[in-house]
Parts: structure tokens; sequence; C-alpha cells
């Protein structure tokens, strides 16, 4: 803070976080993930390719339902949304947030609900509102919690969002799995555990880093033209 | 890079402006705004209609004053119904400038919308708090807000330096709170409410752990949500932290104490603050009790205009000792909570300090039943700690009875009711204070 120098210094390069995030390692354990700007702006570009497999249009509102710590998962697909044109309506997925949850999707023409939790729907049942009737018609990115229970849904287009150690995942219009940005992780399946790399620098760097998530990874082309690989979990 | 640490304000020039450079300000950005909206906000221009003016008739602040109709969350949920608009005719923008949408903290009928751009303009007046409070470039800041309910952005530190540190606003997250606060030594926390002190002392009493040592990092800890109970602020100084209450200035952005803990600042760059009679909505006196009318002075995407909060304050424009400008307010209660008993107004404000002052009702956890604005006895139900009971639930009873009686002057009945029972249903951060049954 304190520098003497009358002149910038241009060896002190190292990223700056904007913000402690957290993950959790495979033991489930809470690990403060500190995340740049720059880490931000990557992860936005490769939520962006993810949505434009979705022809949304200008101006359809996208529900995050998230907590605040879930900020370095989520802020950059909240970015992804400015930039695609699309209009962000939040609530947090908590069960006291449910009554705001189905004002939200009474009031609004919603498109697409991202990260829906299990407590927002046990919080929507306890009001006494049928989520499936709520959820009809939409796109619906299910956190782990909750895909069992949504994908029995009919009416209801269910894809999964899914954090993988420190990485997001988010499947696109075809289903056939999970995609992960692939210029920032380098992502492999050993013994059937997905295992992690980063391949930029990140304020936290990972190196083959066992994520405790079980699955395989798909490379090559996915119908939805995005070439990012793609995560199946494993039964 | 420059040595801020003894630098008082984060924006110096805009914080201690003098008060007609202020006036100036504020009517230049009203006289801008009208056009803008009247063209673009229907709700505005229905409001407006109806008062048979337009924009042409407003040329100075005291045209404003006399001439604009009030809105309130009524009028904006009364378009939004009527018209099938869920932003209730407030949006000035659509997309792609138009970029999200927040919600007001309401707890009755469905909540208000605050449609924004990428910009949050509470970001502001956060930064100037978060700064007063001690912070500086290169700062932890424990970003620990009820519900997000209006983006993550947890870049809108950024500008002042300052990296966030989220923990979710839960009892149960306590000890993540605990761990994120020794490991990345925050500077301020953002921010406590009831329910979460009385975790951390429910923490406290089963871990054994030294919370004055573990908080130690933290120059000074935001409080806001409801009134301060003077048995929770004990608690909170006895773990070496300094509160500062921390308000909504009308759903445009936050207002806060300084360090000088004299009222909270309003920020009259960014929000016109009227401070109005609510019966006659003439301007009230300096320091005298009336309701907080807002107009945002620097939003785009959906300006309040004469936005009535139904907040009741005090508020005096005389300087602080802080060498800020902007005026202070001291929030009383909801104007939708006032009952009027035999004549008496009371307000839930009332009635805090003098149950906390029992060991077993410290905790401050009571409700007004309220099934009309003018009552002849009022009934209250109060929770009590069962734990902390030494004799007859009847005997505390009584005992509450006479100190409320003595104290407020008006026919009271009043139900005991176990903490546990009265907080079962209610959100994280905040108890209902009023009820209708
Ligand atoms: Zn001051």
């Amino acid at each position: 803070m304190n520098n003497q120098a009358t002149s910038s210094d241009i060896t002190n390069t190292a990223l700056q976080p904007v913000t402690y995030g957290r993950y959790f390692d495979a033991k489930g354990k809470r690990i403060v993930l500190p995340f740049s700007y720059t880490e931000l702006e990557r992860t936005r570009r490769f939520a962006l390719r993810l949505l434009n497999s979705f022809h949304f249009r200008t101006g359809n509102n996208i529900l995050i339902t998230a907590l605040l710590d879930q900020a370095v998962q989520l802020m950059p697909v909240e970015r992804a949304i400015y930039a695609a044109g699309l209009v962000l309506v939040s609530a947090d997925s908590s069960i006291y947030d449910a009554k705001r949850v189905e004002s939200i999707i009474r009031r609004f023409e919603l498109s697409a609900a991202i990260n829906t939790t299990s407590a927002t729907l046990d919080g929507l049942e306890q009001l006494g509102h049928d989520p499936k009737t709520l959820f009809t018609g939409l796109t619906v990115w299910a956190a782990p919690c909750a895909y069992d229970r949504l994908i029995d849904y009919p009416e209801t287009s269910v894809l999964r969002y899914m954090e993988i150690g420190p990485a997001i995942a988010m499947e696109c219009p075809y289903k056939n799995g999970a995609h992960i940005d692939r210029f920032e992780w380098q992502v492999e399946s050993m013994d059937d555990e997905l295992v992690l790399s980063s391949r930029v620098e990140r304020c936290a760097d990972f190196f083959q880093y066992r994520t405790g998530i079980r699955g395989v990874v798909h490379h090559g082309s996915c119908q939805c033209g995005n070439p990012d690989p793609r995560i199946i979990l494993s039964e | 890079m420059l040595d801020q640490s003894n630098y008082q304000y984060f924006d110096p020039h805009i914080e201690t402006l003098p008060r007609e450079q202020i006036a100036k300000l504020q009517e230049s950005r009203v006289l801008q705004l009208i056009p803008y909206v009247y063209q673009r906000s229907p709700l505005v221009r229905e409001l407006w209609s109806k008062a048979g003016i337009t924009p042409d008739d407003i040329q100075s602040m005291d045209d404003f004053k006399a001439k604009v109709p009030f809105m309130d969350k009524d009028t904006i949920r009364a378009y939004r119904d009527q018209h099938d608009d869920p932003f209730g005719g407030l949006t000035c923008a659509t997309a792609p400038h138009l970029k999200g949408v927040g919600f007001t903290s309401g707890t009755t009928g469905d909540p208000t919308p605050v449609p924004r751009s990428e910009r949050h303009i509470s970001t502001e007046s956060t930064l100037r708090e978060a700064w007063q409070i001690g912070a500086r470039p290169g700062d932890t800041i424990c970003d620990m807000l009820f519900t997000f309910r209006d983006g993550l952005s947890l870049d809108r530190w950024m500008e002042a330096g300052f990296i966030t540190a989220p923990v979710q606003h839960l009892p149960s997250e306590i000890p993540t709170f605990i761990e994120v606060s020794r490991q990345l030594r925050p500077t301020v926390l953002f921010m406590l409410s009831t329910p979460m002190i009385m975790a951390l002392e429910q923490y406290q009493k089963e871990t054994d752990d030294d919370l004055t040592e573990a908080l130690s990092s933290y120059k000074g800890v935001i409080f806001g949500g409801e009134a301060l109970n003077p048995h929770f602020r004990q608690l909170v100084e006895s773990w070496g932290l300094e509160i500062f209450i921390l308000s909504s200035l009308g759903d445009i952005a936050t207002t806060m104490e300084c360090k000088a803990h004299d009222g909270l600042h309003t920020w009259e760059d960014l929000a016109l603050v009227e401070h109005l009679d609510p019966v006659t909505n003439l301007p009230v006196a300096d320091g005298e009790r009336g309701e907080l009318v807002v107009t945002s002075l620097s939003d785009d995407v959906a300006p309040l205009i004469r936005y009535r909060t139904d907040d009741l304050i005090s508020f005096t424009t005389k300087p602080c000792s802080c060498g800020r400008t902007h005026g202070r307010l001291t929030p009383l209660g909801r104007i939708g909570d006032e009952m009027i008993v035999q004549g008496k107004s009371i307000l839930p404000v009332d009635i805090l300090p003098l149950v906390s002052e029992f060991p077993e009702t410290s905790s401050g956890l009571f409700q007004l039943i309220r099934p009309q604005r003018e009552v002849d006895v009022l009934k209250l139900r109060i929770g009590f700690d069962p734990g902390s009971l030494t004799g007859e639930l009847n005997a505390l009873r009584a005992r509450l009875l006479d100190k409320l009686s003595t104290e407020l002057q008006i026919p009271l009945s009043i139900d005991m009711i176990s903490n546990e029972e009265l907080i079962k249903n209610s959100p994280p951060n905040k108890i209902p204070r009023v009820t209708k049954t």
C-alpha cells in the first residue's frame, strides 16, 4: 500500500481477488475461494456460449435463485444474462423466499429459472403451491438437490446446473451432459472421479484436483454447437 | 498509490457539499428528471394527468414540491394489477438497458419490484458508509446481507478497492461466519440482525469460543432490519464491536450512522428527501416526527418520484460533528404499524426497551395485535425464554403489565408465548412486529 516509488511498478501483476467465494471439497467441506475479475469475465463468456444455444430473446426474463455465497459460481451467469440482453430476476434459494419465487413466476413472464433448489420446492409446497404447475412451460436448470424431483415434471424442460468443485457445469437444450468451460479447466475422469486442473492463472490454482464427484467427460461435438466438453454423472 | 488511511470520506467533496450546493444539485437533477420520466414512465404519466399537470408546470424545486403528486406502494401495485405490468409502470427503459429486477423487503402481499440497470444505486451509499466505518482499499468486507434479492453483484464494492467475503445470513451459518472472520480478518460486517445476534449468543454458549478474539478485526458492524434491542446492543458491544445502525432510504439507497451515532446520514445527491406530515402533507419542522418521502435523483431505469415510504422518521439538516452536510434521520417505525390506543400513538419502538428490561423477555420478541389502527386496549403477544423463568409465568405477565401500563399510560392485555414458538414461522432476519390476529 505504502509504495514509496514515484513511478509505477510493472512487476506487481498478481491477480487481485474481487470477492472471496466458496466451493465444497470432496468431503463436503466449505473452502474459501478467492476470485478475480478476470475469472469472472472468462466464466461470463463460458456462460454466454451456453445461453446462446437457447434462442432467448432480448427482454426475456430469467430467474436466478441462489444464496449469497454462490457469487463466484453464479455472478458470471448473471453477467452473461446481462450481455445477452435478457433481464435478471433475483430471489433467494432458501425456503423462506419461496413466497417471492411464487410471486415472480405469477407476475413475470419467465423464460427460464436457474439453480432451482429443493429448498425452494419445499417452501412452495409448504405455502400450498404445486411447483409442477408453477414451472410449466419453463426451462429450469435444477440444482442437484432438486433434479430428481423436477425431472418428473412433464411440462418443464429440466436441465442440470451443478458445481464441480470450484467449477460450474450447465446443460444445453440437447441434454447430452453438462458443459464445462474448456478454456478454464482441463477436466478428466480418473477412476470414475472428475479431476480438474486450471489451465490459466487464477487467484486459487488447481492441479489434478479430485472433486469427489463421480462422472465421465465427453469431448467432441454436441448438437447445440458448443464445443465445451460435457460431463455425465455416473449412476 | 495514495495513502488514504487518514482520508475521512470516500467521496469527500460530495459528502461535505455545502447545503446551498446540495439544493442547487437537487434542483438541476429534478428539472432534468421531470421530462425524462414523464415521457417514459406510464405510471408517472397517469398520476400527473389525474393531477392535471405536465412538465411545463415544473420550473423550480418549489413547483416540484407544490405540484407533483405522490406515489406509494399501493399506487405501484394497483398499476401493476390493472395493466399486468410486473414493473408497476415505473420503468423508463427496456432491455438491454434494463438489466435486472430486485425487490423491496415488504412482508405483505407481492413484493414491490425495483428494476435497475447494471448499476446498483445503493453502491454509492454503501461505499461511503463502509469507508466511514474505517474500511480502506484492500480491506475485506464480510457481506452477510439478509437475502440476496438484488442480484449477486459482489463486485459492487470494487470501486473503493474493497474485497467481499459473502456469508449466508442464516443462524446455521454462524460457524462459517466465525471461520471466515478469523481467516480473512474483515474490517466491516454488513450486516447483523436480531436473529443473527441471538444465534451468535447461542453459538458462544455452546462452544465457549472467544468471540471478542474471533471478531477483533472488525472496525464496525452494521445492524439493520428493525430497531435494535438495548439488551442485544449490550451483548454485541461486549464482544468489542461498534454498531452502526443502517436503514433503507426509501428503497433508493442505504442510510447509516456515522461515528458520531447521532442519526442516519441520508444521501441528498442520490435522493431528494422530504419530511412531511402524513395527514396534511406539509413539511414537518426539523427534529419532529414525519413521513419520509423520497425522489430518486440518479436513477434512469425506474426513478421513484415523491414516493411515500410509510416510514416515520425524525429528520434534521443541522451539521453533524463528522463534517458531512447531508441530512440525518432517525427511524421511528412504519406508519402502517402505528396504533392509536385511546388517542395515544404507539409504535413497536415504544414497547421494545420496556420489554427487553426483564431477563425472561430480554430478547425483546413481541407482537402488537392490530386488527385496526385505533383500539381501546392494546393487545400484546410477548415472547419469553422458558430457561430464564424463575417463578410463575403469570407473575412475569403481571410484572410486564405493571411496567408497560405505568410507562405507556394505556390499557393493555398481554399474552405470553415462548420465544421459540414466536419465531418458528418468521423469516431468518426479522420478527413481524405487528400482526392482525
Ligand atoms: Zn455524521
